[in-house]
């Protein structure tokens, strides 16, 4: 189970507000990249992962994610706080603005909501893992897509944060993958499924 | 409850009381408002004992990991639904008085469970030796304490 810590996990403190980024950095929250969909990814494989230190990765790097969630979460609450309507009128915020108001919403830059597409769940160790390090990277890129987008030092050292997470999640299961692969049958080590075949190691 | 009396004035812990279960350990009288954990002034046998190293009311030690976790769960979900009460009543003095109960022994318990069983959580892997937290069972396992009946 899980208790709630009232904290970020890296502060967040922006002046300026600004809607149109907004409305890109929602990415993170509701896009096929974020940190939604990455703690729900983790957390779901943890169940048929046979392996007790892949498991522990999974939830500590799955609960990271939703502290991660959090973070992007208040810097779309900043950015998007005391604006007026004429302020966000004629920007790409404004259809967002139409359906949700300044409330958070998962929702991907593009406009798509959040699907639990996004969530690979294989049920085989070396599938899953690699699903993982691909959505590290993939959720890194974005990140620096997102750098790419504002100069703003507020926005950008929580965001550079987030981004370094990534490539250290991405260290991490590529370890988990490594010792996934070397207790496996040297011969073959796609003979078997350990998540669901009898076999014993 | 509450909300007739135009705010907190009214509340009671008629939803609180009873909580826990009668499984073990139900014995103590959580439900009782003043029952006193004893944390500060410790009344009888029935206190939680932070103060002492061995608690004295719980006799867990003899009762192993199943029953403890057993008494672990009832306690987290006393805690659980006496913050949700608190939450819609935070002026009620009773159910602060009760929280702090539960919580004081849920602190003992807990670190009772992780001293003999291994962590609870990541941070209470008190052992310097060893890195415990990811060896020992999963909850979803059939074999990790407290998934068993009885």
């Amino acid at each position: 189970m899980w208790i709630y810590e009232k904290k970020l996990q890296f502060p967040v403190r922006i002046k300026n507000p600004d809607p149109a980024l907004a409305s890109m950095i929602i990415s993170q929250v509701g896009g096929p990249d974020g940190e939604l969909s990455a703690s729900m990814r983790y957390l779901h494989q943890r169940y048929s992962m046979p392996d007790g230190d892949v498991v522990g990765m999974l939830t500590d790097v799955g609960t990271e994610e939703l502290a991660h969630l959090e973070m992007v979460s208040a810097i779309l609450h900043q950015l998007t706080r005391n604006i007026s309507e004429d302020k966000l009128m004629n920007t790409p915020f404004a259809p967002y603005f139409v359906d949700h108001t300044t409330g958070i919403y998962p929702v991907a830059a593009s406009g798509v909501p959040n699907d639990l597409k996004y969530v690979g769940v294989k049920g085989d160790p070396i599938a899953d893992l690699n699903e993982d390090l691909a959505a590290e990277q993939k959720a890194r890129v974005t990140y620096d897509n997102i750098l790419r987008l504002t100069d703003d030092p507020d926005v950008r050292e929580p965001i550079k944060f987030l981004r370094e997470r990534e490539i250290v999640h991405y260290q991490r299961f590529a370890e988990c993958l490594q010792r996934v692969q070397d207790r496996a049958d040297q011969k073959n080590i796609y003979g078997y499924n350990p998540a669901f075949d009898k076999r014993r190691r | 409850m509450g909300e007739r009396n135009n705010g907190y004035v009214g509340c009671d812990l008629r939803g609180l009381r009873g909580l826990g279960g009668s499984g073990n350990g139900a014995r103590r009288t959580r439900g009782e408002i003043g029952g006193g954990c004893g944390c500060q002034t410790p009344r009888d046998s029935s206190g939680c004992a932070c103060e002492s190293d061995r608690p004295r009311g719980l006799a867990c030690d003899s009762r192993g990991a199943h029953a403890m976790m057993h008494k672990l769960q009832e306690l987290d979900f006393s805690i659980q639904e006496t913050v949700l009460y608190l939450d819609a009543y935070p002026k009620c003095s009773a159910a602060l008085k009760h929280f702090h109960q539960l919580v004081c022994e849920r602190r003992a318990l807990a670190a009772q469970y992780e001293k003999q069983y291994g962590p609870l959580v990541a941070m209470g892997n008190d052992k310097q030796s060893a890195w415990e937290w990811t060896q020992a069972p999963w909850p979803w396992h059939p074999d990790f304490p407290g998934n068993k009946h009885g």
